[in-house]
């Protein structure tokens, strides 16, 4: 026997737009479910976490303090990356103190991109089923279903894609995430036709772009045939916007749920959808930790409800957004999320706050650097220059693009930056296959 | 709720009809029990010769054949439960790859991946530091270039780990550095894997036929398989042997 989706497996998208009627419930049931999870997760958390356990102790809260998510929100410690890591060094833990389950029960360590540090490790399950980074919800809003292909450029840090594509009866182009194997990817896509491309990232948009300028290759033609291409790894610069417009490429982004899942864009494109049945979001103030209210901004706050292999409690993101539980427009009741940068990323220069994001678009509107490959060199949080590194195309003369640069990114955000010129061909090379570093320590 | 609808291709449910269908089914290790799910497992890449790409088409039924071999080499390395193998591979060999992490699964033991690439060396160097492994497969000589230009003592960073196997490249560095490594071989669209016992290189000849021509490696692919390959150029120098009633390959110039 087989399960019949609500939607029979033909090339018609659109009806029946909800994979799960939990993503139009009503906030009322979302609180229940999430005050029915919480406290069971939080029995099981504080008998299993020796991170949890200490950090509860610590603050002198027990299990049996929270009757509700107000209690747990008034009450529970903050743990973050750095606890993790601290608990890691000190008691030789590569799960850093969150590992609820016998080692044996874990079937897989996935790593993050480590593009700052050691990898953080992540105990994933084959077969548990709370074990969770992407839901089927959002392939089914984006159009996948089973028998579908997919263009899927990835790499192995999680394994083969964690197998969600092929949970969803769905096929997978196996291609490297990397510039090098573009022509590959055309050349499937003309032949098998995929409906969706997981994932664009900013170096595969400028090997389009070099690719196009190369080969007068037809990039509208090629992506003619995708329903959604999903785009991550890094917030969308100016330049790349405008190249995917121009190639009219259907593109959704995702990103990260504070290592405990993913957030995606639906249909509408108005926030990224956090699923509240599964995570307790909260959103605060970085400096003071106080709560932020419903479309105000802050720093991003992950409980997970229902993985029981590493789960993270109250857990610091260190991700800046802008927040709503308002409903989307399309339909959903769960809040969305406005990524804005990471908190790690904040350099002060001269006294001045600086994201990547504040010089992004003037380091794209040189047409040398145009790409909008560029580093912010931060050897610690506070500076008195700001030194970029940039990516340049091309042969220009040096002296005068590092001049464009630095009065592109003065009259942007008013300091003068030091200006080191990269090939963009080199400079993609100091990252994983899927982003660049945005903020380097030398 | 008894499914919070995250795999298995079905929605949040508690009901029994659904979990019964689900019962034993778990996330990608198998066809999935949806309707109109894909006999394909996947379009995987093959590099033959002279820098040609192709497309290597594999269903379920060929992964779990493939899955079998990988268990049995698994057998000779002496991998089992409770074990830790880490797998160096690029996401367009998972096809050739993914066999070995499902026979590293069903055997209770556990896994981590990295890619071959001088980049990712460090991400191989943490898992040796943290973690005590069993195997570590697939070892690039980018890795160790990047492990080198990082300022790592190659001797020092793998003497950790209980079995290495490497590719042509980085087998010799090893070797030179004091290691008894295995040595993996890219022959198009498989993988042979010889444990330098003098044996030659073992691969899977139910699904592969191999022969040497003016010592080049060809390579056909045996009735069943999706993507046909035949006599296909694989650029590997070498020839093949039967040794213990089996066919063998030997490669290169060793």
């Amino acid at each position: 026997m087989s399960i019949q989706l609500k939607d029979p497996p033909t090339r018609a998208k659109g009806e029946n737009r909800y994979f799960d009627p939990l993503e139009t419930a009503p906030r009322s049931e979302i609180e229940r479910i999430q005050r029915e999870r919480l406290l069971a997760q939080i029995a099981y958390v504080c008998e299993r976490s020796p991170l949890v356990r200490k950090a509860w102790a610590d603050a002198g809260v027990t299990a049996d303090d929270i009757r509700s998510v107000a209690d747990f929100k008034a009450k529970a410690p903050f743990i973050d990356k750095d606890s993790l890591r601290a608990w890691r060094d000190a008691n030789d833990d590569a799960f850093g103190g969150v590992l609820c389950v016998d080692p044996t029960d874990v079937h897989l360590l996935g790593t993050s991109s480590g593009t700052t540090g050691d990898p953080t490790f992540f105990g994933e399950s084959w077969t548990h089923p709370g074990d969770w980074v992407w839901s089927p919800r959002e392939m089914w809003e984006l159009g996948l279903r089973p028998g579908d292909y997919i263009a899927e450029f990835n790499h192995v840090l999680r394994s083969v894609g964690r197998l969600y594509f092929h949970d969803m009866g769905a096929v997978p182009i196996m291609i490297n995430h990397d510039a090098s194997d573009l022509p590959r990817f055309i050349e499937t896509t003309r032949k098998y036709k995929p409906t969706w491309l997981f994932h664009l990232s900013s170096p595969l948009i400028y090997g389009l772009a070099r690719l196009e300028a190369e080969t007068g290759v037809d990039l509208r033609e090629v992506f003619s045939c995708f329903t959604a291409v999903i785009y991550g790894g890094e917030p969308m610069g100016k330049q790349a916007r405008e190249l995917v417009k121009r190639w009219e490429v259907p593109v959704y982004e995702f990103s990260s749920l504070g290592d405990s899942g993913t957030i995606w864009e639906c249909r509408a494109k108005d926030g990224f959808h956090a699923w509240e049945d599964l995570v307790l979001l909260e959103v605060i103030d970085p400096e003071t930790g106080a709560p932020v209210p419903s479309g105000g901004r802050g720093e991003m706050v992950i409980t997970n409800l229902v993985d029981q292999i590493d789960p993270l409690i109250r857990f610091r993101s260190g991700d800046l957004v802008q927040w709503t539980n308002d409903p989307c427009s399309c339909g959903r009741t769960h809040a969305r999320v406005w990524p804005i940068g990471r908190t790690g990323d904040e350099i002060l220069v001269a006294g001045q706050s600086v994201l990547p994001r504040d010089v992004w678009s003037a380091v794209e509107d040189v047409p040398e650097t145009a790409s909008g490959l560029f580093q912010v060199i931060r050897p610690q949080r506070e500076v008195d220059v700001l030194r970029l590194r940039v990516g340049y195309e091309g042969e220009p003369d040096l002296a005068k693009v590092a001049v464009d640069v630095a009065d592109a990114v003065e009259r942007a955000i008013g300091l003068r930056p030091e200006v080191e010129l990269v090939p963009n061909v080199e400079i993609v090379k100091l990252g994983p296959p899927h982003k660049i570093p945005r903020t380097a320590k030398k | 709720m008894k499914h919070y609808g995250l795999f298995g291709g079905t929605p949040a449910t508690d009901d029994p009809q659904v979990l019964k269908t689900l019962d034993g089914y778990s996330r990608g290790l198998s066809k999935p029990p949806i309707a109109g799910a894909s006999d394909l497992w996947s379009i995987g890449r093959v590099d033959l010769a002279d820098g040609v790409v192709v497309d290597m088409p594999i269903t379920w039924p060929e992964i779990e054949r493939d899955t079998a071999w990988a268990a049995a080499m698994l057998d000779k390395l002496g991998v089992g439960a409770g074990d830790f193998c880490f797998y160096a591979f690029l996401y367009g060999q998972s096809a050739q790859f993914w066999p070995w992490m499902k026979a590293t699964f069903d055997r209770g033991a556990r896994s981590g991946s990295g890619m071959p690439t001088a980049w990712d060396s460090y991400r191989h160097e943490t898992f040796l530091r943290l973690f005590r492994l069993k195997l570590v497969f697939g070892i690039s000589a980018d890795n160790l270039s990047g492990l080198e230009a990082a300022g790592h003592d190659i001797g020092k960073v793998y003497a950790g780990s209980e079995l290495l196997a490497a590719l042509p490249g980085a087998w010799e560095r090893l070797v030179a550095a004091g290691f008894q490594p295995w040595r993996i071989t890219w022959l198009g669209p498989l993988l042979a894997v010889d444990p330098c016992d003098g044996g030659g290189g073992r691969f899977d000849a139910g699904e592969w036929r191999l022969e040497a021509e003016d010592g080049e490696i060809l390579v056909s692919s045996r009735p069943g398989r999706t993507a046909t390959f035949d006599r296909a150029r694989t650029g590997v120098r070498g020839e093949i042997r039967t040794v213990d009633g089996e066919p063998r390959v030997f490669t290169g110039d060793r």
